[in-house]
């Protein structure tokens, strides 16, 4: 059984096979009452094409809405990364400041 | 006694590059420039894609305004919008959501990222060897440059590694995304046509049909000429505002494809991708005023 937004895409699918056919009749047609009959009855099936392709777009949206919240946890892993890179970083950095204030203490020490 | 000292802090500056190691993991390289690019690209199709379906929009509208003209009465529904602003705003979000998702990538892969390790591994190096007494930076002057060079390289092959390994692993999602995307402008699975592609089509090709059937009554042959010659514009115009999404879905499918590439370790190729989308998109911004329908 096709889910909801397959039957708007076929229904959407059979609206354009008949625009088509349409569109092709009018290819023998002479008449130009016959012709413009033939062109308002395009104007009524291409209105329906876009309400359908209006209400696809919209539901194929809402699909897309829940396919993006993989990408953010992707997102939030590089993030993670960085801010693994970044605390190795600050570690050296204390680890180096450490040793400073040890320098520091001794030189102090020699001064006693 | 100083010799004791110089091999203290020969064998502490030994563990500081063995913590690097354990502490950055296994090593493989990612570069930078190609995420780079690939985030452009992103941006770009994006760019694209405000451009035409604005255009889109536009034509619908008209459409549904001249259909007015043959109604007896107007309801909301015979003015839909053809793409709605809360449709466009997820569309939107997907792109950011991509975006964001490269630009932390590019962070990562930043050599900047890498020489901030490189830096404070140089300074601890040097503060370990002031700290032991040793004179090795004065019988080694490059060794404390040396030691910062070996951070950032080790940093750089963590990240270029970590990064690829999200890659492989978000490019499932990244690909569904995309083509649940590339659907949403066209899709012909199943025997079946659909898709924002379709509705464009179908606008255009009635426009130019109403133009045909004047021919059915023109009798001069200046008029039928005159006729001829806007039916000949309008599938032109047809046919470019197709072209624009059909380039938009290829653009789209390309960006899935470029980060296959990177998730597997092959080259991203997307210079040629972002040179194609730029191209398009300043094209078809010159044509979004020729695109517009001419108002009754």
């Amino acid at each position: 059984m096709p889910n909801q937004n397959e039957s708007i895409r076929e229904l959407q699918g059979l609206l354009v096979r008949q625009f088509k056919k349409l569109h092709d009749s009018l290819d023998d047609v002479e008449d130009a009452d016959a012709a413009q009959a033939i062109v308002r009855e395009m104007q009524e099936v291409n209105h329906r094409i876009a309400l359908t392709g209006s209400l696809l777009f919209a539901a194929q949206a809402a699909e897309l809405d829940d396919k993006v919240a993989a990408i953010g946890k992707a997102t939030k892993k590089v993030n993670a990364a960085i801010a693994k890179i970044q605390n190795i970083q600050a570690l050296l950095g204390a680890m180096s400041e450490f040793l400073g204030l040890v320098d520091e203490a001794i030189d102090f020490a020699k001064l006693l | 006694m100083l010799s004791t000292l110089s091999h203290r802090s020969g064998r502490l500056i030994g563990i500081l590059i063995l913590l690097l190691l354990l502490a950055l993991g296994g090593c493989a390289s990612t570069p930078q420039k190609p995420i780079a690019d690939w985030h452009d690209a992103v941006v770009a199709v994006q760019g694209q894609s405000t451009t035409v379906f604005r255009s889109t929009n536009d034509l619908i509208r008209e459409t549904q305004i001249r259909r007015a003209g043959t109604l007896k009465t107007i309801k909301e529904s015979d003015f839909q919008p053809g793409l709605d602003a809360e449709s466009l705003a997820i569309w939107d979000r997907a792109f950011d959501s991509l975006a964001t998702y490269s630009s932390a990538l590019s962070t990562l892969l930043n050599p900047e990222l890498a020489a901030g390790v490189g830096t404070s591994t140089q300074q601890l190096g040097e503060s370990i060897v002031t700290t032991s007494k040793s004179d090795i930076l004065t019988k080694r002057p490059g060794l404390a440059s040396a030691l910062g060079k070996l951070g950032a390289k080790l940093t750089s092959l963590a990240a270029g590694a970590k990064a690829r390994d999200i890659m492989a692993e978000a490019d499932p999602a990244v690909n569904e995304v995309l083509a649940q995307m590339a659907r949403m402008i066209y899709d012909d699975s199943g025997g079946t046509s659909s898709g924002v592609y379709e509705t464009v089509r179908a606008d255009w090709t009635l426009r130019a049909d109403e133009i045909r059937t004047e021919f059915l009554s023109t009798q001069s042959p200046d008029a039928k000429r005159d006729v001829a010659t806007r039916y000949a514009t309008t599938l032109e115009k047809r046919d470019a505002a197709t072209s624009a999404l059909l380039g938009l879905r290829a653009s789209i499918t390309e960006l899935a494809a470029a980060h296959r590439r990177a998730a597997v370790g092959a080259p991203m190729d997307t210079a040629a991708l972002i040179a194609s989308i730029r191209e398009q998109t300043a094209f078809f911004k010159g044509l979004l005023t020729d695109l517009k329908p001419a108002k009754n």
